[in-house]
């Protein structure tokens, strides 16, 4: 490593301490002391204008799984200035508002997609100002998605109090700007996501790799205090050509050419690093590219090396990442939250238990 | 009568002499003998001291009808060696003629000269000065003849050879004023001490056609004032500038410590003048424009200090041959090529090494060049493991400056020159999450190649026209995670500065020419909208931009052709300086596509033409020989940025911004050497491009130019010039700059705004060779924006800030201590070389530069900026 101050006094230099040195802050996000969403799943994933969507949120605390019967949930309808920080209004950060429709209370909830969602979240012209011309459509993300906020509250005692986690649901728009040509190969070739799922997550040993035990099981893993565990998170291999019969409604397979795959009202996809279409905007082509991975790591003890890992868009032929967690110190049941995403707003998760104990 | 005169003068000399006869007159006529008005007196003869004798010797001496001596013989000899010189003063002497019925006559007289040996007479006790010296113009070395100097009330009138002479000066200190044509007369003070000689050097400066600043005398001259004098008590040259702690013997580096200019964020190359965006100074080097005037990172400015005669700074209210900039105006002189041999040097430490040549082929063909590259990428991978530019970024730089001018004779030139400088900056960061892997690089250049005619007329006037071509480059790219951003903006640019200055009357000059810009940019840009982020976005230090992207590619082009005329009056002797001015403005705008592109939609252009009239006025009365105030006022506007054009970021239907200054202020000088000025001021902006504020704006109106600025404030400086050994100064800024954003009515600080800048520097000189300098920096921490609050987007899995008022914190303030010690040595007759030790921040004090927040923005702690850095360098000189 290198050591910035000794560099300086040996030589010179100067902007390159802006950034090299930087402080290390207090707080990890792995590290759950406190009640908080750490995910929230959208069902499908890419939904249509008025189409029914399911959401859940993965709601935890410091000593396990949290009572989520407060959540409060809400459809945003507010569009974030072109150039507002952030990713959401702030509109959206209230408890009721005239652009929040409430879709209920728990851990999980329901509601329709705007009707003009692709207007006020995608590609389509906003409807114009009396007398003015066609405002300008909204932005998409690195992947070409557009975007309808949800948002969860967990009410405080006082407004100020409150804590907001906001989810997102994929709308189903179509591309802005195309030509016809790229429209046409778009729609050929872009299949809705599919929710990321974690295949396993395993100790990794030489005597064998071992799979965490699942929140839910009786049998715990058992581990020494202090110990340190390489955590391995693997997730499916997506077919890197169309195979008609194996379940996955892959790109250029369409209900014509392999109905067993593709006939559902919402094709099924892959869980893991899926291809896709892109009408890169720099380019103006419609090219194929591939969903990156990230997997998040949570923990009520111990620490984990990391907080994130995963698997960029360049290396999506791997299927796997790996992490350290050390144990804590104090024996007793330890939870791990690990959390999948693709980078097309796809979400999975799932909660282990640990036996701390010498 | 004669004999009078004569025996009058022999009886203050050393050698006695004496008439031993006149020559008759008739009767009938009226005859006026000559009169001796010019005395030479003979040098006793060494080779008859020994001898201690006394001798006389008696000469004829011819006298034409002009007065002057024809012939000198021998009547009666004393001698060989008594004889020459008697003979050699004697040629000398000058008379006026004899007349004869009022009518000049030649005539013919004896006359005795007498050698008295006497024993050596004590040394007087001087009581008077004895001051000489020459006036030169200030560009060329040229010297400048008929120029009247006046000592308090005596004068005398340059010769051919630009030479002037007071003698008998009595001590003290006494004003000296220059006048005659061609220059604006101009006054300055020396102080004199019995028995001392004075020989200085005037450089006077013809009205300037590039920098009619000089007269609104506004800009902190850095290098030369205006009127430079060798006598070097009073002169701050280049070679001080170079010597300032902190600066790494780059004379344009000074620039920052002046008033009124911002600190500049650590690693960054942007210069803030009176609250103005770095982008709205405009740069020029001998009248050609150039983008910037400092490498990425801040250590280099983009020339050579061995070529630059001169760095002036106007952070506002200039004259009116410069326009199309809201803020101030650096202008680099560089310094007249001559014919006096083959010089250069070798400079190297461990940012850069930087070699320079000068010299001539004759006298009309003289040529220079100069080189550097930077060097600290390589010196940093040979004391570390590995590669430190994996995790900080490590500027990359080098630059070139070509010069060769044909002087067919002094006065007139031909310069073609060329500049080149180029920057590269890349970091990348690994990570084992793929969203927070980061990639940034920046590469910016530009190149230049003029040509400057300049032809100084008989009456004093000059003649200059510089037309230039060029290219600048930048290319910034980021990946932070996978979201993009990349701005590639390359221009093509040409230009024509021309210019004439005259003195129609003695009391006034005049300055007038054409200031012809054309920039073609060709522009491409992906990311997100607020990446990289403009003045007025708020955002976090770090954190990863949006994810909401998109793409453009657009062509500008930037046309203008500004004729502008000043005038200097020069009033009540000179006290009074009333400079109005005036400019034309027209701006033509056109970019390429007036929507975003949409299907296969063509694309159609804009055009936007705008004609400015910009008057502009300065005055300057001194009130006494020590005391003087000033004012200005002008009209300034800007055209928009190529970047701001983009049907998608920007909107390619912005016009120019505009802002009116206001100055007013005073100078004393509390000694010959020492001396206060200070300046009060007032910008106010308008028409500013801003960030929409609505979540759906018009489409490619992205920007809308309906922001205002202000600017206001003061400096101070306190200035101590070069005094025996002693150098330095102590300026203080107090600056508030405030912009509104769009719709907004209420003003906020603006995102450069330094409220308090003060800068104390000093250098010595121990004598020896030896010199230490150091300087002390503080200044106000930049606004920053609160965050308040935090809210989890769980499709990045990130918090989103929520902020408090826009720009209503601050960075803790900044404060720091360098030093510098050198040590000169001589090498033969010619060659020195200069040893130094450059110690940024001795006290190792660690100034915050920016916020960042932990995941949740639930606790904050700053970036700090440099540790103690001490930069050990030589430069050799011959």
């Amino acid at each position: 490593m290198v050591n910035l101050r000794t560099t300086a006094l040996l030589l010179t230099a100067a902007g390159f301490c802006s950034a090299g040195c930087r402080p290390s802050i207090e707080g990890r996000s792995s590290v759950v002391d406190s009640e908080r969403v750490l995910a929230i799943r959208s069902e499908p994933v890419e939904a249509r204008d008025n189409a029914p969507v399911k959401y859940q949120a993965l709601f935890v605390g410091a000593d396990g799984p949290a009572d989520a019967s407060a959540l409060d949930w809400a459809l945003c309808r507010a569009r974030k200035p072109l150039a507002a920080p952030g990713f959401v209004a702030q509109a959206c950060f209230a408890r009721k508002g005239d652009l929040l429709s409430s879709l209920g209370h728990g851990d999980q909830a329901s509601g329709l997609i705007a009707k003009d969602a692709c207007q006020l979240f995608g590609p389509m012209p906003p409807a114009p100002m009396k007398g003015e011309p066609n405002g300008r459509p909204a932005d998409p993300d690195t992947t070409g998605g557009y975007y309808q906020p949800v948002r969860v509250l967990v009410p405080g005692a006082a407004p100020a109090d409150d804590l907001y986690f906001v989810g997102m649901s994929r709308l189903v728009c179509g591309l802005g700007g195309a030509t016809a040509e790229q429209s046409a190969q778009y729609a050929m070739r872009y299949r809705p996501n599919e929710n990321p799922a974690l295949a396993s997550v395993v100790r990794v040993q030489s005597g064998g790799d071992q799979a965490l035990s699942l929140a839910s099981s009786s049998k715990l893993l058992r581990v020494q205090p202090n110990e340190r565990l390489t955590l391995r998170a693997s997730w499916a291999r997506c077919p890197s050509k169309p195979k008609c019969g194996d379940g996955i409604c892959s790109p250029l397979e369409t209900v014509t050419g392999c109905m067993q795959d593709c006939s559902g009202a919402v094709p099924k996809g892959c869980t893991g690093a899926e291809p896709y279409a892109y009408l890169d905007p720099g380019q103006g082509a419609v090219v194929d590219r591939h969903e990156s991975i990230r997997v998040s790591w949570f923990a009520n003890a111990g620490d984990f090396q990391h907080d994130r890992t995963g698997r960029s868009e360049a290396e999506a032929s791997q299927t796997d990442t790996e992490n350290e967690w050390t144990a804590p110190s104090t024996p007793g049941e330890v939870f791990l939250w690990v959390v999948i995403r693709d980078d097309r707003g796809g979400v999975g998760w799932e909660s282990y238990k640990l036996d701390v104990r010498r | 009568m004669l004999v009078a005169v004569l025996t009058g003068w022999a009886a203050t000399s050393t050698a006695q002499t004496a008439p031993v006869a006149a020559g008759p007159a008739p009767a009938e006529r009226v005859v006026k003998p000559p009169k001796l008005t010019h005395f030479v007196q003979a040098d006793y003869p060494e080779t008859e001291r020994a001898a201690g004798q006394n001798a006389a010797v008696v000469l004829t001496i011819g006298i034409d009808a002009l007065g002057k001596v024809a012939e000198v013989t021998v009547a009666q000899s004393a001698g060989a060696a008594f004889d020459e010189a008697a003979v050699a003063a004697a040629k000398q002497f000058e008379f006026e003629p004899a007349e004869v019925d009022g009518v000049a006559a030649a005539v013919r007289i004896q006359y005795r000269y007498e050698f008295v040996l006497q024993p050596p007479a004590p040394a007087p006790v001087a009581t008077t000065a004895d001051f000489e010296g020459t006036v030169r113009l200030r560009k060329t070395g040229e010297p400048l003849p008929a120029v009247v100097v006046d000592l308090d009330g005596s004068t005398s009138t340059t010769d051919a050879a630009g030479h002037f002479h007071f003698a008998e000066v009595a001590p003290g200190t006494h004003s000296v004023a220059l006048s005659g044509t061609g220059f604006t007369p101009t006054a300055t003070e020396e102080t004199f001490e019995a028995g001392q000689h004075y020989d200085a050097t005037y450089d006077v400066e013809l009205v300037a056609t590039g920098a009619p600043g000089d007269q609104v005398d506004f800009e902190m001259v850095i290098v030369d004032s205006s009127m430079k004098k060798s006598i070097a008590a009073t002169t701050v040259n280049a070679e001080q500038g170079s010597r300032v702690a902190g600066t790494g013997g780059d004379v344009i580096k000074v620039v920052e410590n002046l008033p009124g200019v911002a600190r500049s964020s650590v690693g960054s190359s942007a210069l803030v003048v009176w609250g103005a965006a770095g982008t709205d100074t405009r740069v020029y080097i001998d009248d050609v424009h150039v983008p910037l005037l400092y490498h990425e990172g801040g250590f280099r400015s983009v020339i050579h200090s061995d070529l630059v005669k001169s760095v002036e700074l106007e952070p506002g209210g200039y004259g009116a041959a410069h326009g199309r900039g809201l803020g101030g105006l650096v202008t680099v002189g560089l310094k007249p090529l001559e014919a006096d041999g083959y010089h250069g040097s070798l400079a190297i430490d461990a940012i850069d090494a930087a070699g320079s040549v000068r010299g001539s082929v004759g006298d009309k063909f003289r040529f220079a060049g100069a080189v550097r590259r930077s060097h600290l990428d390589w010196v940093l991978s040979q004391v570390t493991s590995r590669d430190v530019g994996e995790f900080v970024p490590i500027p990359r730089y080098w630059d070139s400056q070509l010069r060769a001018a044909w002087v067919p004779h002094e006065g007139e030139s031909v310069e073609v020159g060329g500049l080149l400088s180029s920057d590269a900056i890349a970091r990348s960061v690994a990570e084992t999450d793929p969203s927070q892997a980061k990639h940034e690089s920046k590469a910016t250049g530009f190149e230049r190649i003029y040509v400057r005619y300049e032809k100084h007329l008989d009456a004093g006037g000059l003649v200059t026209a510089t037309p230039f071509f060029g290219f600048d480059h930048s290319r910034v790219a980021s990946l932070f995670g996978a979201v993009p951003a990349a701005l590639n903006n390359d221009a093509t640019v040409y230009g024509m500065r021309t210019a004439w200055t005259g003195n129609p009357e003695e009391f006034v000059s005049v300055t007038t020419g054409i200031d012809a810009e054309v920039v073609q940019n060709s522009v491409t840009r992906s990311g997100s909208i607020t990446s990289p982020p403009r003045e007025g976005d708020i955002h976090v230090f770090g954190q990863a931009p949006s994810d909401l992207i998109n793409a453009d590619k657009w062509n500008t082009t930037n046309a203008s052709l500004a004729p502008f005329a000043q005038a200097d009056f020069s009033l009540a002797d000179g006290r009074v300086h009333l400079v109005p001015g005036a400019r034309v403005e027209p701006v033509l705008v056109r970019a390429s596509r007036r929507t975003p592109v949409s299907g296969a939609q063509p694309s159609l252009g804009t055009m936007n033409e705008q004609t400015f009239v910009e008057p502009r006025l300065a005055a300057r009365w001194a009130i006494t020989d020590r005391l003087g105030v000033r004012a200005a006022v002008g009209i300034y506007h800007q055209p928009p940025l190529a970047e701001d054009l983009s049907a998608v970021f920007g909107n390619p239907q912005l016009g120019a911004s505009r802002a009116v200054h206001y100055l007013l202020g005073g100078n004393v000088k509390l000694t010959d050497s020492l001396s206060f000025e200070t300046t009060g001021f007032l910008s106010e902006q308008g028409d500013l491009a801003t960030r929409s504020p609505y979540s759906t704006p018009i489409e490619a109106q992205a920007l809308i130019q309906k922001g205002l600025g202000r600017a206001y404030g003061g400096q101070v400086l306190l200035r101590q010039d070069l005094s025996g050994r002693f150098f330095g100064w102590v300026s203080y800024s107090l600056v508030r700059s405030e912009r509104t954003d769009g719709t907004s009515p209420s003003y906020r600080p603006f995102d450069f705004d330094q409220t308090h800048v003060l800068t104390v520097l000093a250098s010595y000189d121990l004598g020896a060779g030896f010199e230490a300098g150091a300087r002390f920096r503080y200044s106000s921490g930049y606004p920053r924006t609160p965050v308040i609050a935090a809210v989890y987007d769980s499709r990045t899995d990130s918090f989103q800030p929520v902020f408090g008022a826009h720009n209503s914190i601050r960075i803790p303030a900044f404060y720091e201590f360098d030093a510098r010690v050198s040590k000169r040595f001589s090498i033969g007759n010619d060659a020195k070389l200069e040893v130094y030790l450059d110690v940024q921040n001795v006290t190792d004090h660690p100034n915050p530069e920016e916020i960042i927040y932990n995941y949740n923005f639930s606790r904050k702690s700053y970036i700090t900026g440099l540790p103690i850095l001490p930069v050990l360098g030589g430069k050799l000189t011959w």
